[in-house]
């Protein structure tokens, strides 16, 4: 949380209200929501590292991962909640179904979300000895599908659990 | 000296700071809260326009606040001029105690206010005769006043704010004066003024045609509501309510409990949803607090306790926390408040629409503002001349399902295919509200959008605006509840068919409710609201063990 910290500091001295300004608090603030995300964080350091980021493969699994989400998240639009006590009832297996789904997708999606975080450390400790770029153009990928997909299984499970 | 308002749908406040600390300031009644409430022609403003209220509900207007950033008018009034005459009457007031001119102001709104109703509130004030130096979140307002005393701590917090009209909560957490909101969602239609009509549609006598009977009913509701706060029933009374008879009606807080639940859980998936936003889990939460004249009744107490975990922060009065933080707002804007400072979100994505209908995101929720987008247009054919911009507002994938904020026109140079550049920055200021400019790549000259407003209402939001002004209130209504409640009987009979196949009741039991679905079909058929409502509740509660019987054993067979 040191990232925060800091941005909780400059902002008490920068912060518009305080300085008057308007622009130092613009670019603390972009800085900070680019640095808060792995994605763009990542997508930053490329763009500072590379003329063109490179294309990339996503990381392995990314396609397996999109075919079930997809699946799934087919599933939770074709379900109508109900009003009533007694249909809602009558509706409970199902519901439950696809909470159990979407619970056991959200830690494939964790599992995975760590996975990648790992091999970021990697790259991270022998930077900038080496500067796999291709590697980070392929996690970049991967975080932003995977982000996307945490969302979208979330937002699920909140409408499934209301 | 900049004074902070409170513009709320039900009462409105102000105040300015006095010494170092927020002081809310009495009108000429010697009341903090001021009815917004206008009569019209006249104007009366406050509590003379509400004890008209019963006498002339034609022509006086409550809850203007619903229908703010909206194309309607009221006795040839704008939601804009109306809420021009309740902050108008705030300022004299202050005015009349501090022996002083009063021209500026910090206004709040609630959180989950579009741009389009966040413009129209401050175009309020300016028409009130303020330079209305910020518009500020309602939650971040009440939690600027609960965290005034604790400023050296560190601690995360969750502001429940129920009101009369709208619904917001809001994450925020708090470092060395730091306010920093990390989340918040809301519904701009949902507080004590639904629960007021559906306790009017439920008591059930509200005659169309007769708008007298039916204002004074609803402020009895009202008053019998408050009451139920404290007490276990209250009884609605109009004496002479027919002539010779008088209207009464013994309310009891189950039953208000009963009739309010639907409402009151709206707020819980709105809860869930900000506290995924902010990435918290209820255990990293230090304190709930709550705001809003709602939050009153125990049962949204007992929602909030049960949600959160723990017992909410009543500390503060729910109706004038808002109107202390607003002040305090205020105070840090002249330097009156020092080491304080408020980091708000934007609580709406805003994006444009791209081929294909769809909404391309620029700006996520609950971004930090104030902040800026930048997004790279290039002419798509070659020799283009211009580019239509249309920019929207909201969570949906389509762009059709968000709310339009308008439409600009870019202009490119003549050149190939992809040659024409133009950068477009996307602004939301401290007060939420949007800015356009457009960058010209060759001269880096930057110059602003004017954003053509795309207020085009269309029958069916006019209609239901409508129904919110008491003098339409009813025939509306009772339209819309009729149609609901068609779609709960079909609901509920399928249901009980379907249930039928699948549990066996006794002979006796099986009877009993196949008698209660028979006569919600001659209800539906019938198509009396008053009938069909209470044949519905009669299925609804005759099949409570039926429900539970089928849970049970969905349950064995998980």
């Amino acid at each position: 949380m040191e990232l925060k910290e800091k941005f909780h500091a400059l902002t008490a001295r920068h912060h518009p209200d305080i300085a008057g300004e308007a622009g130092d608090f613009q670019a603390l603030n972009a800085a900070y929501q680019t640095l808060r995300e792995p994605r763009t964080r990542l997508r930053h350091l490329l763009e500072l590292e590379c003329a063109s980021i490179p294309g990339a493969d996503a990381p392995p699994g990314i396609a397996a991962l999109f075919m079930k989400m997809s699946a799934l998240q087919q599933a939770f639009n074709a379900f109508k909640p109900a009003s009533t006590p007694l249909a809602q009832a009558l509706l409970a297996p199902e519901r439950w179904k696809l909470i159990r789904s979407f619970k056991e997708c959200l830690a494939v999606l964790d599992a995975g979300m760590d996975e990648l975080l790992e091999e970021l450390r990697r790259i991270d400790s022998e930077w900038p000895d080496k500067k796999p770029v291709d590697r980070l153009a392929a996690l970049c990928q991967g975080f932003s599908y995977l982000s996307k997909w945490t969302g979208q299984a979330r937002e699920a499970l909140l409408s499934l659990n209301a | 000296m900049i004074a902070g308002i409170d513009l709320g749908t039900t009462n409105s406040l102000i105040g300015v700071m006095d010494a170092g600390f927020p002081i809310l300031i009495a009108g000429e009644e010697g009341e903090r809260l001021t009815p917004s409430v206008v009569h019209l022609p006249g104007p009366l403003v406050g509590r003379a326009a509400a004890r008209l209220r019963v006498v002339q509900p034609a022509n006086t207007i409550s809850s203007i606040k619903r229908s703010m950033g909206r194309d309607v008018r009221f006795h040839g009034k704008n939601p804009e001029e109306i809420s021009a005459l309740i902050l108008g009457k705030l300022k004299r007031d202050a005015e009349r105690a501090l022996e002083q001119t009063v021209s500026r102001a910090v206004i709040t709104v609630p959180a989950y206010f579009n741009d389009g109703q966040r413009q129209a509130t401050k175009r309020a004030g300016e028409l009130a005769g303020f330079t209305v130096e910020r518009i500020v979140n309602e939650p971040t307002a009440a939690a600027l006043a609960y965290g005034l005393d604790k400023l050296n701590a560190k601690s995360k917090i969750a502001v429940f704010d129920l009101g009369g009209g709208t619904f917001d909560i809001t994450i925020l957490e708090l470092n060395e004066g730091v306010f920093h909101v990390l989340a918040t969602h809301g519904n701009t239609r949902l507080g004590g003024d639904d629960i007021d009509n559906a306790l009017l549609s439920e008591i059930e006598i509200a005659r169309e045609g007769d708008p007298l009977f039916t204002a004074r009913l609803r402020e009895a509701a009202i008053e019998a509501k408050h009451r139920l706060s404290l007490e276990e029933e209250a009884r609605i009374e109009l004496p002479f309510a027919e002539g010779e008879t008088s209207f009464s009606h013994l309310l009891t807080r189950a039953g208000l409990e009963r009739i309010a639940r639907p409402i009151v859980e709206k707020t819980r998936g709105h809860c869930l949803r900000a506290l995924a936003d902010a990435r918290l889990s209820l255990a990293d939460l230090d304190q709930v607090v709550l705001a809003g004249g709602a939050t009153r009744m125990p049962m949204v107490r007992r929602l909030v306790a049960a949600l959160f975990e723990r017992e909410p922060n009543t500390s503060h009065n729910p109706d004038e926390v808002v109107a202390l933080g607003a002040t305090i707002q205020a105070g840090i804007l002249e330097g009156a408040v020092q080491n304080m400072v408020l980091l708000d979100v934007t609580p709406l994505s805003l994006g444009i629409e791209t081929f294909g209908g769809l909404m391309n995101v620029i700006i996520p929720r609950n971004s930090t503002i104030p902040l800026k987008a930048g997004e790279m247009f290039t002419n798509a054919m070659p020799n283009q001349r211009s580019m239509l911009i249309k920019v929207l507002q909201g969570e949906r994938e389509m762009a059709r399902d968000n709310w339009p904020l308008g439409q600009f026109e870019i202009a490119f140079e003549p050149g190939a295919k992809g040659q024409a550049r133009v950068g477009v920055q996307f602004e939301i200021d401290a007060n939420g509200i949007l800015h356009v400019l457009a960058r010209d790549t060759k001269t880096g000259a930057e110059k602003i959008v004017a954003i053509q407003s795309a207020v085009d209402v269309s029958d069916e939001a006019v209609e239901k605006m409508l129904g919110d002004s008491v003098e339409h209130a009813f025939e509306d209504m009772n339209e819309r509840i009729l149609t609901e409640s068609k779609l709960k009987a079909s609901e509920m009979l399928a249901a009980v068919r379907h249930a039928f196949g699948i549990i066996d009741l006794s002979a006796e039991e099986k009877r009993k409710v196949e008698v209660l679905a028979r006569e919600v079909e001659a209800a539906m058929e019938s198509g009396e609201l008053a009938r069909l409502k209470k044949a519905n509740a009669a299925l609804d509660e005759g099949t409570q063990r039926l429900a539970t019987l089928l849970v049970e054993r969905a349950m064995e067979k998980e």
